[in-house]
């Protein structure tokens, strides 16, 4: 009721409308739209730049065929985009400096919205043929681009033959995923007919060059995502099912990979690297997996480092030949007593232990931990977040993957990692028993332990 | 006064003896009466206060939500940062996700729901207002409810460390073993309840309380967004709600619905959540498409452009919602052809968004556009949304977005769809709308230079965030290595998001310096329609009364108030029929006849939140909570109906000597149903 008495706006606004009659009908200079331009100008170079400077995971410098085809298929839309882009902010620029009307100014300013005056532009409700066009039209595009996307999408899982002379033409690998780190299992003669596979490794996922390798992703816990960007698209690493795709590259190199689905705490940290070595160097890394080592003799060299890796690894780390691979992502009483007390294991009201409860049978928490056989040969461990040798990208990009070993390693992170591996990577969850604890070794045998480590070739 | 007598009558709670039979011969069961204090809005059923406690509530959990998002860039803004440790983030990201959508975005939705879509249709309230104060306050309960969990059993010990999205397995107790995931399923399931119970109200609102002759093709843009907003959440929330029921039963009872070792399938919960998450998107763009709708005809001084066009394209939007869930799965392996399917529908809903956005700037083409701020948010969500659907249709290319997807150039392309095209578009709902909720105006100087901060700090937050995504920064990632590339954009990314909060900051001081400026007399009482708008709810006094109109508004037209307002000389062209304030009512009528407020809504709905407490403690609590819905639903039944004549019934202008006769004309307005 009170704002009738204080005389309401229109009083305010008749007393404007003469003050500012001439004013409201003239546009503003292109001046006050220099904001807008700038703006516009920065953000762009924003992208220009940006894209420019070196990103191991960039999606859009594609080193493998697939990742090409991928990057072939969306350039054009990004032009497409772009243009739609620049038509749509230039007309709401253009519409903004063209019917704009002056606000009213100075100490009226709350009123700003009002409109001082009674003129009204042509009243048009709509245009029924203009709006069938801005049906129709993009109905048109979008089929265009979706015949075009739907295309290069079934060809994305096709596995080409592979090369003449290659040594393995038909291996596949199962690649499963687990918190946090990536463990291959190589099916030299493919997977149909064979339960097990070759031989396992981890971290380092080694492929011959241009060939298209068909992987098989799982997972033996939660859901993660494997992603070579410059080499393919992700794919879901899914607990309970097997999915196809294929990885190639077209060039010797390594390839940064890093886990994309969201995993848990240590998510950040589970990466990986695709090596791609010429198709000899892949038939002698092989052949040097395929290797089982023998037990050290007392009183040869690394005997004590060996004995320490037995009394303190192989609860979850294998090295074939030397400790045995006697379960299958499971875990037993003594590992859980390794992250500490039970007790604090989740409890409900009534005494009994909650789904994910220490059974000491088979479960979903992770008990296998990288096979380390030929550990020194791998450019990286921990979920590939550390580099073993600090040139590995270098040496491997021009193809010396396989003479890795020969460089120098980085013993300090490697000790800092055995030292306190939580501390070094956010991995130990003491109430699920995953991630590498804190196995509190002296200095002494962590040195005992790093040497005897590194003569895993 | 005789308000403040019954004020305090109405605060005894007590069930007793107390009270005389004489004075309230209803007993416990007398409903409380109106005033102006605390309690008034406790009991409240006024679909106007149940709107402003709505916003309120959405804009704190807004900030709440903001400051999470501040720890997450800070702690992003450098490589090898150590600002948050890895448990802490995970929860903090999860946190910033889940308030922004369930307990900021939803509810500032509601708000203008709320607030704005009785008096647009001219109804005198909701259609079951005691209904609507149970929503917000079961709302509240599961949003507090939710917040708990940062502080109950130690300082982010058992905050939701699952993601937004929470996708099983990951969020069973043997890899989330907090009881973070507890607090997310049933604080959601509680929202959830609020959500469902709102958007029957508001349906049934919709179909029976519009104005005499305002048939379904007469409603505002934002009535109809707002409608089609209610039947999404009507079948999208039962969906959430199995699926958050399924996890609180695996994760409490021992259940296997997403145990992979007993054999389940983890992409159940994926398919569940997007069916529901995908339509969830719309429920939340839609409202700012309406809201917008109502501001640029204002402000350009014509008429929406295409408005069958603009109705139906917002329909088609919702139907074509439901078929595009499983974009968010193109590398979950659900196989190529499902994924071809979900890539094509997702594509053809750039269509009716298109159309959407074509309209806008139609509407603007030609007219006589004045940039108050509420104008210039509107535009901006043009703007900005028409860039994150850009990016949207780069990723409906399945097999692009097997490149994109869990990328930041997601997160870049999502906060350009949430925030420059809800939050922008609220924004500038509340500039629009605020001297009809509030009485008073937001300074202009202010608000301009807030927007373009905001503008400018979304920008930056959030564009360099598409070339990051590009160069292979992964989503949820706590931390990045040094030689990645990616240094320079997070830290520019994190400088923008201060910005953010700088302008939100401002928001809230114009507020507050507005309002002591209006209190000093300096700005001018902004009338009953200070824009020249065109709906309804202009055509009433500023801040509405709490009966809305003094009578039944017949409605003739789209934008009856408008046409009120202004009519055709034989040239065609616009001329004056009347001013705003010879058309609006005055708030005067105080013989209107209001549903009256009442206890038990409140006290049913806090039974939810302790039986939440019970499930995830001690099942003890759970009884409790239960009596005090059965109490609450029990009162509810069995307090007075409203009966004009009787003693403690409720009109507004509650102490005033009012006439107990029914005016038929006024009372009409419930009665009125108007489907054609």
């Amino acid at each position: 009721m009170t704002f009738f008495k204080l005389g309401g706006t229109s009083q305010i606004k008749r007393s404007l409308t003469s003050r500012l009659r001439k004013d409201t009908d003239m546009h503003s200079s292109p001046r006050q739209y220099l904001k807008w331009i700038l703006f516009l100008t920065v953000f762009a170079l924003f992208f220009v730049t940006g894209c420019a400077s070196d990103a191991p995971l960039d999606t859009l410098d594609p080193a493998g065929r697939k990742a090409d085809g991928i990057n072939n298929l969306i350039n054009p839309i990004f032009i497409i985009a772009g243009i739609v882009f620049v038509i749509i902010q230039g007309a709401v620029l253009y519409i903004a400096w063209k019917f704009k009307v002056k606000a009213p100014t100075g100490d009226q300013d709350v009123i700003d919205g009002g409109y001082t005056d009674e003129k009204f532009p042509e009243q048009v409700h709509g245009h029924f043929a203009a709006e069938i066009g801005w049906t129709v039209g993009p109905t048109i595009l979008m089929a265009a681009i979706a015949i075009f996307s739907v295309g290069v999408l079934i060809t994305l899982d096709d596995v080409d033959a592979a090369p003449e002379g290659a040594p393995y033409p038909d291996v596949e690998v199962l690649v499963v995923g687990q918190q946090w780190w990536w463990e291959y299992q190589y099916y030299l003669d493919g997977m149909e007919g064979h339960s097990e596979p070759d031989f396992v490794t981890a971290n380092d996922f080694v492929i011959p060059v241009k060939q298209d390798i068909r992987i098989h992703a799982t997972s033996r816990d939660v859901i993660h995502s494997f992603w070579v960007p410059r080499l393919n698209g992700k794919m879901d690493a899914v607990p309970g099912r097997t999915h196809p795709w294929v990885m190639q590259s077209d060039q010797i190199g390594r390839f940064a990979g890093q886990c994309t689905e969201f995993c848990g705490l240590s998510h950040a940290y589970m990466r990986n690297y695709t090596v791609a070595v010429s198709q000899e160097d892949f038939a002698d890394w092989v052949a040097n997996q395929l290797i089982e080592r023998t037990p050290i003799v007392e009183g040869e060299d690394n005997y004590e480092g060996e004995q320490l890796f037995i009394t303190n690894c192989a609860r979850c780390h294998v090295i074939n030949g030397v400790t045995e691979r006697d379960r299958d992502g499971t875990i037993t009483a003594d590992d859980m007593a390794m992250y500490g007390n039970i007790e604090e294991y989740r409890n409900h009201a009534d005494g009994t232990l909650g789904q994910g409860k220490f059974t000491g049978e088979a479960n979903l928490t992770a008990g296998a931990a990288p096979n380390l056989t030929h550990f020194a040969t791998r450019s990286s461990y921990a979920g590939s977040f550390f580099e073993l040798y600090p040139d590995a990208q270098e040496i491997s990009d021009q193809g010396g993957y396989l003479g890795l070993a020969e460089s120098d390693f980085s013993r300090g992170t490697l000790e800092a990692w055995l030292r306190n591996s939580p501390e070094a990577k956010p991995n130990a969850q003491p109430e699920q028993a995953r991630g590498m604890p804190n196995l509190n070794l002296s200095e002494a045998q962590i040195d005992l332990l790093v040497d005897y480590l590194m003569v895993l070739n | 006064m005789a308000i403040v007598e019954k004020e305090e009558a109405s605060g005894e709670l007590e069930i007793g003896e107390a009270v005389t039979s004489e004075e309230k011969p209803l007993g416990a069961f007398t409903r409380p009466r109106g005033g102006n204090g605390w309690k008034d809005w406790l009991f409240t059923v006024d679909h106007k206060k149940i709107g402003i406690m709505y916003g309120a509530a959405g804009l704190l959990f807004f900030v709440i939500g903001g400051i999470y998002a501040l720890f997450v860039r800070l702690q992003l803004a450098r490589p090898a940062n150590t600002i948050l440790s890895a448990e802490t983030y995970n929860q903090v990201f999860t946190m910033h996700g889940v308030v922004m959508i369930f307990l900021a975005a939803i509810p500032l939705a509601a708000a203008f729901a709320n607030y704005l879509l009785p008096l647009q249709i001219g109804a005198r309230d909701v259609a079951f207002p005691r209904l609507n104060a149970f929503s917000f306050w079961a709302f509240l309960g599961g949003g507090l409810f939710l917040l708990s969990s940062m502080f109950i059993g130690g300082w982010w010990e058992n905050a939701p460390d699952g993601g937004w999205f929470a996708y099983a397995p990951n969020t069973g107790v043997i890899f989330s073993p907090s009881k973070g995931l507890d607090f997310f399923a049933i604080g959601l399931q509680i929202t959830g309840i609020a959500s469902l119970v709102g958007a029957i109200n508001l349906i049934v609102t919709v179909l029976n309380m519009r104005s005499p002759g305002m048939t379904l093709m007469k409603m505002p843009v934002l009535s109809w967004m707002l409608f089609i907003v209610q039947l999404l959440l009507l079948f999208a929330m039962p969906v959430i709600s199995v699926a958050l029921f399924l996890l609180t039963f695996d994760r409490l009872f021992d259940a296997n619905f997403y145990n992979v070792a007993e054999g389940a399938d983890p992409l159940l919960w994926q398919h569940l959540f997007w069916i529901f998450g995908h339509p969830e998107v719309y429920i939340l763009v839609l409202p700012s498409f309406g809201v917008i709708s109502e501001i640029i005809p204002t402000f350009s001084r014509k008429p929406i452009f295409g408005y069958p066009f603009m109705v139906f394209s917002g329909i088609t939007i919702g139907f074509l919602g439901w078929g595009v869930w499983a974009h968010h799965m193109f590398t979950s392996g659900i196989g190529p052809v499902a994924v071809a399917a979900f890539s094509v529908s997702t594509m053809f809903i750039a269509v009716p968004t298109g159309v959407k956005i074509l309209n806008w700037l139609a509407t603007m083409w030609g007219g006589r556009i004045r940039f108050s701020t509420p104008m210039l948010y509107a535009t901006a969500v043009i703007a900005m949304f028409t860039i994150g659907g850009l990016s949207g249709v780069t990723h409906a290319l399945a097999a692009a977005d097997t490149q994109q997807t869990d990328t930041y150039y997601i997160v870049a392309h999502f906060h350009y769809v949430i925030f420059g095209g809800i939050i922008l578009g609220f924004f500038g709902g509340f500039h629009f709308w605020w001297p009809k909720m509030f009485g008073y105006f937001l300074s202009e100087k202010q608000g301009k230079l807030g927007f373009w901060v905001m503008v400018l700090g979304f920008n930056i937050t959030f564009g360099p965030q598409h070339i990051l995504g590009l160069q292979g920064m992964s989503r949820r990632i706590q931390t990045y290595s040094q030689g990645q590339g990616f240094d320079l954009w997070n830290l520019v990314s994190t400088i923008g998001s201060f910005l953010i909060a700088l302008a939100t900051l401002m928001f809230v001081i114009n507020i507050l310096t507005s309002w002591r400026a209006f209190k000093a007399g300096k700005t001018p009482a902004p009338g009953p329609d200070p824009w020249d708008a065109r709906s309804l709810e202009w055509m009433t006094a500023s801040p509405v009364p709490e009966h809305n109109f003094d009578e039944v508004i017949q409605v003739e037209r789209q934008d009856e108030f408008w046409h009120r307002k202004w009519g055709k000389n034989e040239k065609g062209e616009v001329v004056r029929r009347a001013t705003a304030e010879e058309v609006a009512h005055d708030g005067s009528n105080t013989n209107v006849h209001l549903p009256a407020p009442s206890y038990w809504p409140l006290i049913a709905a806090s039974g939810l939140p302790i039986i939440g407490y019970g499930l995830v403690y001690s099942l003890w609590l759970c009884i409790v909570g239960g009596l005090l819905i059965l109490g609450g639903l029990y009162g509810w039944v069995f307090e007075p109906v409203d009966d004009p004549n009787a003693e403690g019934d409720h009109h507004d202008h509650d102490g005033d000597k009012t006439n107990l006769t029914l005016d038929e004309g006024s009372d009409a307005t419930n009665e009125e149903v108007a489907i054609d």
